[in-house]
């Protein structure tokens, strides 16, 4: 019987970690979709889809909800490159990205967990977990472990090139062409 | 518990200096020092979402930041905002309440700074959107 847990990241993140960094995803993941009795805000994945869904829908570069995202997935961008996984050059043109990404890649997914196929050693319990929060972080899920939930944006050109794609009939893109799509629609 | 008030974020004659194109390296630390924080923060947030790095990671980025600034007028504030940042946490790690409203306040004036700065040298933006904590308030 599966243990279902969810997470809700900006379609950016989702982008990063599968063209760039091989396909493992840094994940927070609750025991609900909506886990309201349990969880703050900051991890509960319905919050925090709404939280991108607007901004994403009105275009709004200024929100709050959207500049942290930036700065976090520029902080894991510098992660990243201390630990050599992604040169400098690399990182110093995915900093910029993260900062100035257009709006359309702020567009919310979810992240389907089955628990079970994750062994404990694999799960972190921080923050409001430590509170009890029902909030687990899976540092390196790989693209087998999840579902990826509500990827059927039809309004952005830019998420079907490359994430709803047929990729059986597509000519693959690698982390170089994936830099330069990014950076063709930044500060867009 | 004043440190909304305690916590200093630049202002606009700082922000003027720091990006001048031979203060890269003070500007380059002192984002580091913000990053680290930032982390930091979010662990404990109730508003704003996980960080996509460990704690670890967020102190190690303060102390590369600070190594660099001390000693300069903004090394001073920034230590001491690394003061208020960890005066917080270890607050916040404590159940009192009025750290955990700290943490988020805390996020929300780093994020004007950083609109500030991405602004400059325009004005702020005049901003008409709520904070995530304003918009799931209770009425």
């Amino acid at each position: 019987m599966p243990v279902y847990y969810y997470g809700t990241v900006p379609v950016l993140a989702w982008i990063i970690n599968h063209f760039l960094y091989g396909g493992v995803h840094y994940a927070w993941v609750a025991a609900e979709f909506h886990p309201a009795a349990t969880n703050p805000k900051s991890s509960n994945p319905y919050m925090i889809y709404a939280d991108l869904y607007l901004p994403w829908l009105m275009r709004d570069r200024h929100d709050h909800a959207v500049k942290d995202i930036r700065r976090s997935l520029a902080g894991a961008v510098t992660n990243v490159a201390n630990r050599g996984r992604i040169d400098a050059v690399t990182a110093a043109r995915l900093r910029r990205i993260c900062m100035e990404a257009s709006m359309e890649f702020f567009y919310p997914v979810v992240y389907r967990v089955d628990l079970t196929r994750i062994d404990q050693s694999r799960r972190v319990v921080a923050g409001s977990g430590l509170e009890g929060s029902r909030e687990v972080l899976v540092p390196d899920l790989r693209e087998d472990e999840f579902d990826l939930l509500f990827a059927d944006n039809r309004r952005d050109e830019s998420f079907g090139q490359l994430v709803g794609r047929d990729w059986s009939a597509a000519q693959p893109m690698d982390g170089r062409d994936v830099l330069g799509f990014l950076e063709d629609r930044s500060a867009a | 518990m004043n440190t909304e008030r305690e916590f200093r974020i630049l202002d606009r004659e700082q922000i003027s200096r720091i990006l001048e194109p031979a203060n890269q390296e003070q500007f380059e630390a002192w984002d580091r020092v913000v990053s680290g924080m930032h982390t930091m923060l979010k662990l404990r947030s109730r508003y704003y979402p996980r960080p996509f790095v460990d704690e670890a990671f967020g102190r190690e980025q303060i102390e590369r930041g600070l190594s660099v600034m001390r000693g300069t007028e903004l090394g001073a504030v920034a230590e001491q905002n690394v003061r208020r940042v960890h005066e917080v946490v270890a607050g916040a790690d404590r159940g009192c309440r009025a750290c955990w409203d700290a943490v988020d306040d805390i996020i929300d004036l780093m994020l004007d700074e950083d609109a500030a700065m991405q602004a400059y040298p325009g004005p702020p933006p005049v901003l008409t959107y709520t904070t995530p904590r304003q918009r799931f308030a209770p009425a």
